[in-house]
């Protein structure tokens, strides 16, 4: 999204179990954004992060968050249904007739896999053998349920 | 050794060094803490690692080597400042090493004439090479058992900013030309800092000429089909990008601080720095806080028996056990791997250049034996072009990957560092937009530079590990900043000159280098 205008919108991995995403409108876009978006009762634009994984057969939808205000960056906790997937998130707002109008779209970040989808990877005794001497096992951090404190 | 047993044990080793330290400011009197990160480097890692190659260049033994220089590295080595310090460290040491406290103490007489002998060597090669040591790398390069290659600009994580395809060229072709200005070519290949890879990146890379860099055992796994020779073999991704996978076991037997040989009692101690003992007239005497100055005597000893001195003679003893033991472990391991997958495996193992002297001070003699033993073993020392030169490959997806904890960036990318790649984003988003030619040319190429700056994957590093937190903290509200001041300027048309010359005078790197980044479609 960056280059054309004076906006960007980004997502990271962070820390391991969050994807963090940032963003920020130029004035034009802000200006559109009041004339069009349904407000909340303080007159801020109503802003959601749809969340889709984007998978050889299209974009499958994750989930939709509510973006209160004028926020210009949000948290997303990667449990174990991020896990492996390839993830884009959208931002868009409300409209006042009611349809949800796309205003940007991140970048695809990858989150590691499971290690049931790993395992089910690893088909032939070698391939399973190979792993082992990889040590890649012991070395990942991917996303799980247990890992979430909050 | 029977024939099969010969060829089931036959392997390859890539080994790569990649040399990098953040750019420090030169002070003009003194020296500072940070400034001696370099001094200390030169003194224990890079001109011994350069003294080594030397050596095995003049010989006939077969063996190769990669050595990767990071852009901020090769700026400072060049700097006619930072040389000036460098000498003054040195200087410095001597004149340590003959401080009261440490002729005193009869029992530290060892360790001293070997540190001091060690010194004398070093600042006379230093001389010898009229003080460049990019001179000696650049002749270094002409023998093709030696591969250098380089970095992002100033080491950013690259898949913080992929948000920006040209922000992400802007790190990498920044480099590229930064090396080839210094050391006369090109490079085929190309360090991802922290090894830090997203999809979508090998695209980028291709589109810079770059033909080969290096993935974490992580970034193997994840596109559905396991790789087919484990991280054994070189790969190729969709965009003919050559991909060396890092065997994670054989490089810890290395750097492990734990189970890695550096941990032996016989080596010397990293973390006791003698100038700790000298009296605060001493260091006065010498313009110099209290900090460590490089002045190491002791060995590591262990336990919890009190330090001991360092015996150079039981620490090379140390040195011929070690390599000695990791030929084995490689043959060992190159058995096994060749009964399941039938190859010969290549071990890729990158190791930060600094563990070698620096860290562990025995390293490049540790590294000349290996490379000597290899040579008459069944292990080839092999580069990177051995096998662009070869043939073809099996085809992989790599994913997202890093070195480090858990393998996903979480080092450089944690809820502490956030808001960075926030002001990253508006800053550089802000800036693509001013003009690169007539009178703001000059406060771009400026502003760039700083936002460059801002991007080292030390500064996060140091915030996440809490050394040197505060200093990492200060240098990324500093280039921040300043980029901001920059920015503003040019926002209102008003571009004050003394300014830019002040910040050019203090980072005197990529000067001309960066010009506006190129668009996102190129």
């Amino acid at each position: 999204m960056a280059g054309a205008d004076n906006s960007y919108f980004f997502v990271n991995f962070v820390g391991g179990h969050l994807l963090h995403a940032g963003w920020k409108f130029d004035s034009a876009q802000v200006e559109t954004l009041m004339r069009t978006a349904l407000r909340d009762p303080f007159g801020e634009p109503l802003l959601f992060l749809e969340v889709c994984e984007t998978a050889p057969e299209g974009e499958l939808h994750i989930e939709t968050l509510p973006v209160h205000g004028r926020e210009t960056q949000w948290h997303v906790f990667a449990d174990e249904r991020y896990a492996g997937k390839k993830i884009i998130f959208k931002l868009v707002c409300s409209r006042r007739d009611g349809a949800l109008s796309p205003l940007a779209v991140s970048a695809p970040v990858r989150l590691p896999e499971a290690d049931e989808q790993i395992a089910a990877m690893l088909q032939s005794e070698k391939d399973r053998r190979l792993y082992e001497l990889t040590g890649a096992a012991l070395r990942r951090g991917g996303p799980s349920g247990s890992r979430l404190s909050s | 050794m029977t024939a099969d047993t010969d060829r089931r044990g036959r392997s390859r080793i890539l080994l790569l060094l990649h040399s990098h330290l953040p750019y420090v400011p030169a002070s003009r009197q003194g020296l500072t803490l940070e400034e001696t990160w370099l001094y200390q480097n030169l003194t224990e890692c890079y001109l011994p690692l350069a003294m080594m190659l030397r050596e095995l260049s003049a010989s006939t033994t077969p063996f190769g080597v990669t050595v990767s220089l990071s852009p901020t590295l090769l700026s400072m080595t060049q700097n006619p400042g930072h040389i000036r310090g460098y000498r003054r460290y040195l200087d410095m040491l001597f004149r340590l090493l003959s401080a009261k406290t440490v002729m005193r103490d009869s029992d530290a007489a060892g360790a001293r004439a070997h540190l001091e002998r060690r010194v004398t060597e070093i600042r006379r090669r230093f001389d010898e090479i009229g003080g460049h040591i990019v001179d000696e790398w650049r002749s270094l390069a002409r023998d093709p058992r030696i591969t250098f290659i380089t970095t992002c600009a100033t080491h950013a994580i690259l898949p913080a900013y992929r948000f920006s395809t040209s922000l992400v060229r802007l790190q990498v072709e920044t480099g590229l030309r930064y090396f080839e200005s210094a050391l006369g070519f090109r490079p085929d290949g190309f360090w991802l800092p922290e090894m830090a890879y997203y999809e979508g990146l090998d695209s980028v890379l291709r589109k810079c000429g770059i033909r080969y860099t290096f993935l974490d055992t992580g970034g193997l796994y994840g596109a559905g089909l396991p790789p087919a020779h484990g991280c054994f073999q070189p790969y190729v991704t969709e965009s003919e990008l050559l991909l060396f996978p890092r065997d994670a076991e054989l490089s810890g037997a290395i750097w492990s601080a734990r189970e890695g040989y550096p941990g032996d009692f016989r080596y010397r101690e990293f973390h006791y720095d003698y100038t700790w003992s000298l009296t605060e007239s001493e260091l006065a005497a010498e313009n110099i806080g209290r900090m460590p100055a490089g002045l190491k005597l002791y060995r590591i000893t262990g336990g919890d028996t009190p330090k001991q001195f360092y015996d150079p003679r039981e620490a090379a003893n140390a040195v011929t056990s070690h390599a000695r033991d990791f030929i084995r472990r490689v043959s060992m391991r190159a058995a096994s791997i060749s009964e399941i997958a039938g190859i010969t495996p290549l071990f890729t193992l990158p190791f930060d250049a600094e563990l070698f002297g620096h860290w562990w001070y025995e390293g490049p003699e540790f590294l000349q034996s290996v490379i000597e033993a290899a040579a008459h073993s069944n292990i080839e020392c092999v580069t990177p072009n051995f096998f662009t030169a070869e043939g073809t490959y099996s085809r992989l997806l790599p994913t997202e990957s890093s070195w480090g904890r858990n393998g996903a960036f979480e080092t450089w990318l944690n809820p502490e560092c956030e808001p960075i790649y926030h002001r990253i984003a508006d800053l550089y988003t802000r800036l693509i937009r001013t003009p690169s030619s007539g009178p703001m040319a000059k406060a771009q190429q400026c502003a760039f530079r700083e936002l460059l700056l801002a991007q080292s994957s030390d500064w996060p590093f140091f915030i996440a590990w809490k050394t040197s937190a505060d200093y990492g903290r200060l240098r990324l509200r500093e280039h921040l900043d300043a980029a901001e001041t920059i920015l503003r300027g040019m926002e209102a048309g008003t571009i004050n000159n003394a300014y830019l010359l002040e910040r050019e005078r203090r980072y005197p790197l990529f000067v001309g280098t960066p010009g506006k980044p190129p668009c996102e479609s190129d």
